[in-house]
């Protein structure tokens, strides 16, 4: 048994546990790569940032994307899964046309939402400014480049949460729609009093999903707005590359990929603990 | 029935792993190209281009991507001593930050030892200082790049306007000439390390510079508040979304007559003449950023990795044979040349009608500090100023903010004891 387990805890172990060690074990380091030895300082890096006010207007930025972006995608995901199970004809086009955004490269599609949103010669502005729309300033206003990032964020993984719902909905048991149809529920009623109960538990599984896969966004982010303007749109991970891979800050940078673990986690742990509690009402 | 395998294959199995790795190293060696990592713009491009067949059997393998990511790219390689980087495109900032870590092959005496050959004392000595540092050569001179005041003949004769003199003026002919959502008055790049580019010049004239001599910020004082509350006002004036702008979108908006003025790197000139890249070919001209210029100056360099496992010299002559002066005539309309015979070219100069503004401005034209850590600096000073300029934050709390930050950066490195 053990020597089948044996390659995957070797790529578990190569891929996985010394990264993270390694990053633990640097987050007790002032660790500078641009030179000099680096030093054991405990928690110093640690202080540091839980009082950098950046870190938490970043962390503040963070939630508001994820959770507005989440809540979007799930809404329209509902909704569109919901047409799509109501639909009799070209299902299966509709659906491989709305995955499509899913399947391109996060990079490509950032490039793509760039040249999109990008002021006066993008294709929106453009086409708005022929209609005489004076469009508003999608990157450069911090209002609006947080809208554009959420607008993206769902553009590119609201078709995983359809997928994933219509998959449900696929597996419904149609007797209690009928029943609920011949005791009088409306198309609302039977919505909010069959169906939303009896996918509560898919609905919560891809909520932790999609949240805590959006909770290291960074791709769009970093393409379309580099986390401006200033550091409007600035998320934790985008702050995490700032200190690494900018400043060469090493020793900060894996304190704050630590945290950012443990706030994911403690995230999810609290999303399978209303899983598994709504799964036991559930069943 | 025979055992499927015996001890004579158990020992050959053996023998060729052993072997292997001996093996494949010495394939190594001999076949792995030279690796670049390059920032890229239409000059580098061709540069990267001539590198694959500077030298016969010497293949290159070019990697060329925007400045910040070339750079990230480049500091995980060095700093992890890795020997897979052999050649780098460096920059006057990084080059002072690699070669303060030991990052780079000093070229001093291969400069020496091939200075006939290659006819090396024809760069002119200012590309070579910006390719010094502490007194050796680290580089060898691609070219030294600087920011023009690129405007709209057209309009201003339209409008009567003159070339500004002065910021005031600047900021009123971008007034003037503003007509959204048609056409805007200026175009500005603030995205990541092009704000203290475009800023250059103005806290350079209107500010006291960023720092002072014991590297003490002073972008923060009432001359340097002034100098950024200034491009606050003219970005009223600029084309939507400029703090996600880098240096290919600030090209579409002068290109596509989007924009009637702004600061240019004099490598993107070419473009504004190419009928197949611009709507506005001859109707852009060139001149002094106001108040003296005192815009910014970078010399692009290619170096050596201290770490690469590939014969330095031949390197060396990769390089000096890329940007040998045929291949530098080649590269004129793309890259201001840091060679005597090429820069100074009377045919050259009557061809490419940005060069005497290029020229004018090269005199006037101040590099970055020579801070090895400017990078890391500029990294937090621009993000405030971008807060400054859209509103974020006042103008004198985001500056005084960020001074206090790259001081405590650079104390922690090492300076003020």
């Amino acid at each position: 048994m053990w020597l089948f387990m044996l390659p995957s805890l070797a790529v578990m172990t190569v891929v996985l546990v010394y990264p993270l060690a390694s990053a633990i074990y640097y987050s007790f380091l002032r660790y500078y790569l641009g030179g000099g030895t680096p030093q054991f300082i405990g928690l110093a890096n640690y202080v540091e940032l839980l009082g950098d006010e950046r870190f938490w207007g970043d962390l503040l930025n963070t939630v508001i994307i994820v959770g507005a972006s989440v809540a979007l995608q799930l809404v329209m995901g509902m909704a569109l899964a919901l047409a799509l199970y109501a639909a009799t004809r070209g299902v299966r086009l509709i659906s491989l046309l709305n995955f499509l955004p899913n399947v391109v490269t996060p990079v490509v599609g950032a490039i793509f939402l760039k040249w999109l949103f990008i002021g006066r010669f993008g294709l929106l502005d453009s086409t708005l400014i022929s209609f005489d729309i004076y469009p508003p300033n999608w990157l450069g206003d911090p209002v609006w480049a947080k809208i554009t990032l959420i607008l993206a964020d769902t553009w590119k993984f609201m078709p995983f949460l359809m997928l994933v719902l219509y998959a449900g909905l696929q597996a419904f048991d149609t007797q209690l729609l009928e029943a609920a149809q011949i005791d009088g529920a409306n198309a609302w009623q039977r919505l909010r009093y069959v169906i939303l109960p009896m996918m509560k538990p898919l609905i919560l599984f891809v909520v932790a999903i999609r949240a805590m896969d959006a909770f290291r966004f960074f791709d769009l982010v970093y393409v379309l707005t580099n986390g401006g303007p200033g550091t409007a749109t600035e998320t934790v991970t985008l702050y995490t590359y700032q200190i690494g891979f900018r400043m060469l800050e090493v020793g900060k940078a894996s304190a704050l990929g630590v945290i950012t673990l443990v706030i994911v986690a403690a995230m999810i742990a609290g999303l399978i603990f209303m899983m598994s509690r709504r799964g036991r009402e559930a069943f | 029935m025979p055992h499927a395998i015996g001890r004579r294959h158990l020992f050959a199995t053996a023998t060729m792993g052993l072997a292997a790795p001996a093996i494949l190293r010495r394939a190594n060696a001999a076949d792995v190209p030279v690796q670049l990592i390059s920032h890229r713009y239409p000059g580098l491009e061709y540069y990267a281009d001539k590198l694959k067949s500077a030298l016969p059997n010497v293949a290159v393998d070019t990697r060329l991507m925007q400045a910040p990511d070339a750079i990230q790219l480049q500091r995980l390689a060095l700093s992890s001593s890795s020997n897979q980087l052999d050649i780098l495109w460096a920059n006057s900032i990084t080059l002072a930050s690699y070669a303060k870590s030991g990052w780079l092959e000093p070229l001093d005496d291969l400069w020496a030892k091939h200075k006939d050959e290659f006819n090396l004392g024809d760069y002119n000595q200012g590309s070579v200082a910006g390719c010094s540092y502490n007194g050796h050569i680290y580089g060898m001179p691609i070219t030294t790049n600087t920011m023009l005041y690129a405007y709209r003949g057209d309009l201003y004769d339209e409008k009567g306007l003159q070339p500004a003199t002065t910021w005031d003026d600047y900021v009123a002919n971008a007034k003037t000439l503003n007509a959204p959502p048609r056409r805007y008055g200026v175009t500005l790049a603030l995205k990541s390390d092009m704000v203290n580019n475009e800023l250059q010049s103005v806290m350079n004239t209107v500010g006291d510079g960023w720092f002072d001599k014991d590297w003490r910020p002073v972008f923060n004082d009432d001359r340097g508040v002034k100098a950024v509350e200034i491009i606050k006002h003219l970005s009223q004036y600029c084309v939507p979304g400029f703090t996600a702008v880098h240096n290919d979108e600030h090209s579409v908006n002068m290109s596509q007559d989007i924009a009637a003025q702004g600061q240019q790197w004099a490598t993107r000139c070419a473009t504004m003449d190419n009928p197949d890249k611009s709507r506005v070919v001859g109707k852009i001209k060139w001149t002094v950023m106001p108040q003296g210029g005192k815009q910014v100056m970078i010399s692009d360099t290619y170096c050596i990795s201290r770490y690469t496992a590939k014969d330095k010299d031949m390197l060396f002559r990769l390089l000096a044979s890329a940007l040998r002066e045929e291949n530098q005539r080649g590269a004129a309309a793309l890259a201001t040349p840091p060679r005597n015979a090429v820069l100074n070219d009377p045919a050259l100069q009557a061809k490419y009608r940005w060069y005497p503004a290029v020229s004018q401005c090269l005199a006037v034209a101040q590099p970055l500090p020579a801070l090895p850590e400017f990078s890391e600096a500029s990294e937090i000073f621009n993000k405030r100023i971008v807060q400054a300029v859209v509103g974020q934050m006042e103008t004198k709390a985001a500056l005084d903010a960020a001074a206090t930050e790259v001081q405590a950066m650079l104390k922690e490195r090492g300076y003020y004891k």
